[in-house]
């Protein structure tokens, strides 16, 4: 099964949005920053945007081409918004079998609601109702699934929960799927590949680990956690801010110079032996996300540094403090601009 | 300044309450049962011919403030302009305007006429003065509880696949459920009060189009017991039309 | 919010003021033609300013009842201002002040050639005034002297609504007042059987003499045929 999608849409306020991919079976997870367009395209995708030109086909069933269009109710579709839009008179049963005639009883019972089958949306607490919302998108045994930032309703301590069961929904249905996400973590655990959206167009699209890799743009690069820097090479030596940095690259001219978060080593002195890039610099902040620490770090170049607890404690470094910062030639890595 | 505002607020009040109170007060409760005896067919013939009313002007009446609620163009105004008229026209100029539209040599009333139907001395053409003057009410208050509604819940309906019709049907009434019966009490009480449409384009027939209103007049002329007596069988309906807007089925 | 609510109670004061310096006269709707002669002739013999008040006989007796101010009541028939009279709210003067005549109307040109009270029978759309307004009395009592019997398709409350319904079409045939069958659109065709009205006073009335021999007069009785109605004999 493959979707295809090749769309252009103008709004009133001066937004232009211009988007082309395919995918099969899989979960394409869109991320950009706000006002990208993430949601816009959905919408344009599941027939809501009116001026929406271009093509989009499922299976070469045409739901968009030149000279017709098929209505949104006519699109096998399942959506799920960023609201999570439960009729306020329909109790949870009556809401999932809104778009079906079949027995909802599978999907409360796959996305954990069915205890609260007789329940009106007003009892309920976001993560519930967002829940119900997902079990009624899904209810209707949709071909192809759309997800508006299905987490963000849901507190922190339970989202890890809720992805995955909205993950194996997703992958035990074997359909395409295309989700909203600001989330690098939804991003990296949820889909197969990533578009990453900017200002209405794509700016990349690939596997997490593509992207971390080869980011694209400093959006990206933030968002799988890399440090992204622009200069001119001049064989493997480049200035970045206040700093030079050397790289094992022997590359000239315009480059993209990246540094990955957990090649940036941290010391309380300054350390001997081989780096060739080191520096002094002072912990602006610490982070602590999952089993990592994250640390941004100001110098003569900003830097991001990424340890485990205990090498954060090795180090002693709380934010203010001076730290002795060094990354080998070998993990400046300068990619062609 | 609260206190002027009280005062203010408790005049309004008694100036409303004590015409109501000294009609009770005034009624000729020794004779009352006698009194009233002409007053039931009237009421009871009101009753009918404003559910009736009522009935069609929520049939016709909730798909153009559906229309009326999503459109975008200028002529929403025109048509909410249209809407008003009746409702200022002076009963008895309505009552005009509907022997000139639908008598038996009027407008659209020869036509029916030459098929042989008559409006005018019918119970639907009381029924019809009655809609005109108050199905506006009805059309207003939904559209103002269409337009309340989330446009999400009808794109998510669209979603869902449902076809216009279930949309509006599913999800747009139930959610302006409460405006719209507001509006339906609303029609269905001017509807009872109705009385210089009625006299005008439906006549005064006992039985068929004189309503409790009609009465009331006639029971003036017949000397000021009658029409107190009468006037209150009128005002148990106000209270019963009262009592139904608190109800359960007007709440969510 | 306070000047506004000055403004809003001293309008509503001034309305409710009325100068007790105007005479008002009152009459059935019969005589709305008449009534605004009559109110300039008297206004110029009163040296006075006169308002007239305008309504079904019923109306204006309910309304005098209750308390509007009226000076000079011109009723179209008798027993209604019986109940006045009792309470000494009015003195009512013995003879009628003017005579009418009752009369089928119908539609201009008598399209259907109506010529009797018994043909009135074969109308299927004929309209009377109700019994409780003067009008559908002395219709009632004239159907009664004659017997003949008459189903109406509707009983209107006032001698203009009456003549309305078949001036519009509505209606075929009615019988209101001769008075009546000048208006436009309808034909009217005399039944010999008169009705009377009367001249009721207020007792606080100024220059009672002025007003009764105007009423009585020449003058008077020119505004009278004004609306149709026939003199004093």
């Amino acid at each position: 099964m493959t979707f295809r999608a090749d769309i252009r849409l103008e709004r009133g306020d001066g937004f232009a949005l211009e988007v082309e991919f395919e995918i099969a079976d899989e979960t394409l997870v869109v991320v950009g920053p706000n006002g990208a367009g993430k949601s816009t395209l959905l919408r344009c995708l599941a027939g809501l945007e009116p001026g929406t030109v271009g093509s989009i086909s499922l299976k070469g069933e045409r739901w968009l081409a030149r000279g017709s269009v098929l209505a949104p109710d006519r699109r096998p579709i399942g959506m799920v918004f960023q609201k999570d839009l439960l009729l306020p008179h329909l109790n949870v049963a009556g809401n999932v079998e809104l778009g079906t005639d079949r027995d909802p009883g599978l999907w409360l019972e796959r996305l954990d609601v069915a205890h609260l089958w007789d329940r009106y949306p007003g009892d309920l607490s976001g993560g519930e109702r967002q829940r119900v919302a997902i079990a009624r998108a899904f209810a209707r045994l949709p071909r192809l699934m759309l997800m508006d930032e299905p987490l963000s309703a849901v507190d922190a301590e339970r989202r890890p929960h809720l992805r995955r069961l909205v993950k194996r929904a997703l992958d035990e249905s074997h359909i395409p799927a295309v989700v909203v996400s600001h989330d690098p973590t939804e991003a990296a655990t949820m889909g197969h590949s990533v578009l990453v959206m900017e200002g209405g167009k794509v700016t990349q699209r690939g596997t997490v680990d593509e992207l971390r890799s080869h980011p694209r743009s400093s959006y990206v690069a933030e968002l799988v956690g890399i440090n992204l820097y622009t200069g001119v090479a001049s064989d493997g030596s480049v200035e970045v801010a206040d700093q030079v940095l050397v790289s094992a690259d022997h590359v000239s001219g315009d480059v993209y110079v990246t540094i990955h978060p957990r090649a940036v080593s941290l010391h309380r002195t300054r350390p001997e032996g081989s780096p060739r890039n080191s520096w002094l610099g002072r912990v602006e902040s610490v982070d602590r996300s999952f089993d990592l620490v994250r640390l941004d770090i100001g110098g003569p170049v900003d830097v991001t540094a990424t340890v485990t607890p205990q090498g954060l404690s090795a180090v002693g470094a709380a934010p203010g403090a001076p730290v002795w910062v060094s990354v080998k030639a070998s993990e400046v890595r300068l990619q062609p601009r | 300044m609260r206190h002027v505002s009280r005062l203010l607020a408790g005049t309004t009040l008694a100036f409303l309450a004590l015409p109501v109170i000294a009609l009770i007060a005034r009624a000729p409760w020794s004779s009352l049962t006698g009194q009233l005896e002409t007053g039931w067919t009237p009421l009871v013939l009101s009753l009918l011919v404003s559910t009736a009313a009522t009935l069609i002007a929520l049939l016709f009446g909730l798909p153009l403030a559906w229309m009326l609620a999503r459109a975008k163009g200028g002529w929403v105004r025109g048509v909410r302009g249209l809407l008003l008229v009746p409702i200022v026209l002076p009963p008895v100029v309505s009552g005009v305007a509907l022997t000139a539209a639908f008598g038996r040599r009027g407008l659209l009333g020869t036509w029916l006429d030459s098929l042989g139907i008559t409006l005018s001395f019918t119970t639907a053409g009381a029924i019809i003065a009655v809609l005109f003057v108050s199905s506006p009410l009805a059309v207003l208050a939904a559209e103002a509880g269409f337009r309340q509604v989330d446009p999400d819940f009808l794109d998510l309906g669209a979603t869902l696949g449902l076809s216009a019709w279930e949309r509006f049907r599913r999800i747009a009434l139930p959610l302006a459920k409460v405006p719209i019966m507001a509006g339906a009490a609303l029609t269905w009480a001017r509807a009872i009060g109705e009385f210089g449409a009625t006299i005008t384009f439906a006549g005064n027939r006992p039985g068929i189009t004189q309503t409790l209103p009609l009465a009331v007049f006639l029971g003036l002329e017949r000397g000021i017991d009658q029409a107190v007596a009468l006037s209150l069988l009128a005002v148990a309906l106000a209270a019963v039309a009262a009592a139904l807007t608190r109800l359960g089925w007007m709440s969510q | 919010m306070s000047r506004l609510a000055a403004t809003a109670l001293a309008l509503f004061l001034l309305a409710g003021c009325a100068s007790r310096d105007v005479t008002v006269v009152a009459g059935a709707s019969s005589l709305t033609d008449a009534l605004t002669t009559i109110a300039h002739d008297l206004e110029l013999r009163l040296g006075a300013e006169v308002e007239t008040n305008i309504a079904g006989t019923q109306t204006l007796v309910a309304a005098i009842e209750a308390g509007a101010p009226v000076d000079v009541l011109i009723a179209a028939d008798r027993a209604t201002l019986r109940p006045l009279e009792l309470t000494g709210a009015f003195t009512v003067l013995p003879q009628p002040v003017a005579y009418n005549r009752l009369a089928m109307i119908v539609p201009a040109g008598n399209p259907a050639g109506l010529d009797s009270l018994a043909s009135l029978a074969s109308v299927e759309r004929l309209v009377l005034a109700a019994p409780e307004v003067p009008l559908g009395r002395y219709t009632a009592e004239l159907l009664a002297d004659r017997g003949v019997g008459l189903q109406p398709l509707s009983w209107e409350t006032s001698a203009r609504a009456v003549v309305a319904k078949v001036a519009t079409g509505e209606a075929d045939a009615a019988i209101a007042y001769e008075s009546d069958g000048r208006l436009v659109g309808v034909t009217a065709i005399p039944l010999d059987a008169d009705t009377s009205y009367w001249l009721g006073l207020s007792p606080q009335v100024p220059d009672r003499e002025i007003i009764v021999d105007y009423f009585y007069g020449p003058d008077g009785q020119r505004a009278f045929a004004l609306s149709g109605l026939q003199p004093v004999r």
